[in-house]
């Protein structure tokens, strides 16, 4: 009986030590590979850990950028690993064994738009920046192409949004593509406001339709189009024929229709 | 009844209230926009006059240091007067054609500044801009000032901006200011190479139909070999003629363009729901390189990968067999699903057709006199890329890392192997 008792309890210890190293290692990262170009939650703890032992010095912001990848490689130098910039399992496992990650205090900083670090020398409190409690800001889950900024997918989604929110995919992506057509000619203003707000160039700058809060849809157009994608095929102007009266956009070179948009050179 | 009567008349005074302060909020925007927009237009006047002075000027001086004043006035005058009228509402078709224009001349002047324009020709241009911009402001300041002695109504300016007829004036000057872009600054041979490639005119292949078209596309993508399919052909107009599948099958609906001359590939893009699933990075990359590979395009390296919200961007460039080198102009873009890789979206725009790449000579360079102490040299690797002349010039693709006790950062700068010169600089991510 006493022996049944000993066995017993040797198995319940050893479920519990069990479950807590596992606990411990499925809170550490998921399974996947990171490299450069990578976005999220993985990134996030990836850089936290690398900041904790000092190897990682920018912004803690879910992005795996050149800092990230810089930082990565010096940390497997370090400690004798392969040196690729890729967060491979050897190189999760070893950032796990050496550094902690405060999930909590990290995610709670980057949801109330603080500027933090994640040092492991100082305590957590006084990294902190005071003062530069800003607007609750959660990590933008979109990487753009260098010459591209946030400010330019805003605005242009508003303006997709409300030129074209009734239109098909293409027809969205177009619009987008359009406004960047633009810029990159040297007959329009060479920014993305400037094409936009230039007087009497879109029919929602005019009525104020702009200012309606764009849907993901026309998130998404804008991206295809900041990545490369012209399904008007170089195309300047638009018009829908139906409501269209000036004979002047009657006269250009037509290349292409989609939905109710008549694009042209 | 007394009663409905009193509620009758507060209702209707209330609302003559808000009737009023509504009339006159309009007008004080109204009145606003006007301010702007006039103070905008002579801005725009007084800075013709003082850019006039200074083209002026800088065919006076033959010492560079004097030479450069009015070489930076007019880059910077060129720039603000292009600006203005971006702000402005006027005939359209004038203030592309202005607006190129400015920006020619004042390309032209940074140029000179740089000394990459030979002093006879620059002195044979500016001799003709500055005749041309005096003819010019004479019309301009016509027209501007008739536009502004219309303002005792708002109204009529924007009647007369968006009339179906545009005024002959503002269409005269625009035909003039086209005439002096030709004649002033006409596309250089790079220029026109360069429009070449963006039109995709010079395609030779043969044509194909529109049964080929379709059986090429279901070829490339086999799902959509159900699919319904509209297809069709780019309006007359179009500057290369190509054929436009829209398709639908199941969840997915998408569109992709094909050029008549030749089949190739233009474009493809599908939409579709994408679940909550998620594959890794690795195996996203194996995918997309799979697909190029399958498309045909085996001469092409993936260099750049963008995780988004929903999908995977991805770009793979051209390398050239002889050197190794990255062209970077020569470029396909992938789009695909997070959820299972599914390629979503193709752009080929830009591979179709090769860039003309240059002999050139490879000099080497010291990077420690070459970069300041401040940075190391992570990586240098060969890639071609355009200068300012619209050129595609070998370079060398340097990643630099500069670390600061708070901070570090990456640059990536191209340098010509040949001259020496930076032609792109900027900082990465």
């Amino acid at each position: 009986m006493r022996k049944n008792k000993l066995l017993l309890c040797l198995v319940s210890f050893s479920l519990v030590m069990f479950s807590v190293s596992s606990t411990h290692s499925t809170e550490a990262f998921s399974a996947q590979e990171i490299e450069l170009g990578a976005f999220g939650d993985d990134v996030i703890e990836l850089q936290s850990r690398l900041q904790y032992i000092g190897i990682y010095k920018n912004k803690i912001d879910g992005e795996f950028g050149y800092g990230t990848y810089w930082a990565l490689r010096n940390f497997q130098e370090q400690y004798g690993l392969p040196v690729d910039g890729i967060a491979g399992q050897s190189t999760k496992n070893k950032l796990t064994s050496v550094t902690k990650y405060h999930k909590e205090y990290v995610h709670n900083q980057i949801n109330k738009g603080n500027q933090f670090t994640h040092y492991g020398n100082i305590p957590l409190e006084q990294q902190v920046k005071k003062g530069s409690n800003q607007a609750a800001k959660q990590p933008e889950q979109t990487q753009l192409p260098s010459k591209y900024s946030e400010q330019d997918l805003q605005i242009m989604a508003n303006a997709v949004y409300g030129e074209a929110r009734g239109e098909p995919y293409e027809g969205q992506v177009a619009v987008a593509a359009v406004i960047l057509n633009r810029v990159e000619d040297p007959e329009f203003p060479n920014t993305v406001s400037g094409v936009i707000f230039q007087p009497l160039a879109f029919t929602a700058v005019a009525d104020g339709q702009i200012w309606l809060t764009p849907n993901d849809r026309a998130k998404e157009a804008v991206l295809d189009a900041l990545n490369g994608w012209d399904p008007t095929e170089n195309a300047l102007y638009y018009f829908n024929p139906d409501t269209a009266t000036s004979n002047w956009i009657w006269g250009r070179p037509q290349i292409k229709t989609i939905g109710k948009h008549i694009f042209c050179d | 009844m007394k009663i409905l009567s009193s509620i009758l008349v507060v209702g209707l005074i209330v609302m003559g209230v808000f009737l009023y302060s509504s009339k006159q909020n309009e007008e004080a925007l109204e009145n606003s926009l006007r301010a702007q927009y006039t103070n905008r237009l002579t801005d725009a006047s007084e800075k013709l006059t003082e850019l006039q002075k200074s083209v002026q000027s800088a065919t006076v001086f033959n010492d560079k240091a004097a030479q450069a004043e009015p070489l930076e006035d007019i880059w910077r005058l060129s720039s603000e007067i292009k600006s203005d009228i971006a702000s402005l509402p006027l005939q359209q078709d004038f203030s592309n054609e202005w607006m190129n224009y400015l920006g020619r001349l004042g390309d032209y002047a940074k140029l000179k500044s740089q000394d990459k324009v030979p002093e006879d020709k620059w002195l044979k241009v500016t001799t003709n801009v500055a005749a041309n911009l005096d003819e010019f402001s004479y019309e301009w300041q016509n027209a501007s000032t008739e536009l502004l002695a219309k303002q005792e109504s708002f109204a009529e300016w924007q009647k007369e901006i968006q009339a179906a007829e545009p005024n002959k004036k503002w269409t005269g000057m625009s035909d003039t200011v086209k005439g002096y872009s030709e004649s002033d600054f006409p596309l250089t041979a790079s220029e026109s190479d360069d429009q070449k490639k963006k039109d995709l005119q010079s395609i030779e292949d043969q044509p194909i139909s529109e049964q080929q078209v379709v059986k090429k596309m279901k070829d490339m993508f086999p799902k959509f070999n159900n699919a319904k399919l509209v297809t069709t052909s780019s309006r007359k107009d179009a500057a290369y003629p190509f054929y436009h599948i829209q398709f639908h099958e199941g969840i997915r609906i998408g569109y992709a363009d094909y050029t008549k001359k030749g089949g190739h590939l233009l474009s493809l893009l599908i939409e579709r729901p994408i679940g909550k699933d998620r594959i890794t990075q690795e195996q996203m990359k194996e995918k997309a390189e799979k697909a190029v590979k399958a498309f045909g395009f085996d001469d092409v390296e993936l260099v750049e990968t963008r995780e988004n919200h929903l999908v995977w961007h991805v770009v793979f460039v051209r390398i050239n067999p002889e050197n190794g080198a990255r062209i970077y102009a020569d470029a396909i873009q992938l789009k695909l699903a997070k959820d299972d890789g599914e390629i979503l979206g193709v752009n080929t725009m830009e591979y179709i057709q090769k860039e003309n790449l240059p002999e050139q000579k490879e000099v080497t360079i010291d990077w420690k006199e070459f970069f300041t102490d401040q940075v190391t040299v992570e990586t240098v690797r060969l890639a071609y890329t355009e200068n300012e002349r619209v050129q595609q010039r070998l370079c060398y693709e340097v990643l630099l890392l500069k670390e600061t006790d708070d901070e570090t950062h990456t640059f990536r700068v191209l340098i010509d192997t040949e001259t020496k010169e930076v032609l792109k600089s900027e900082m990465l991510n």
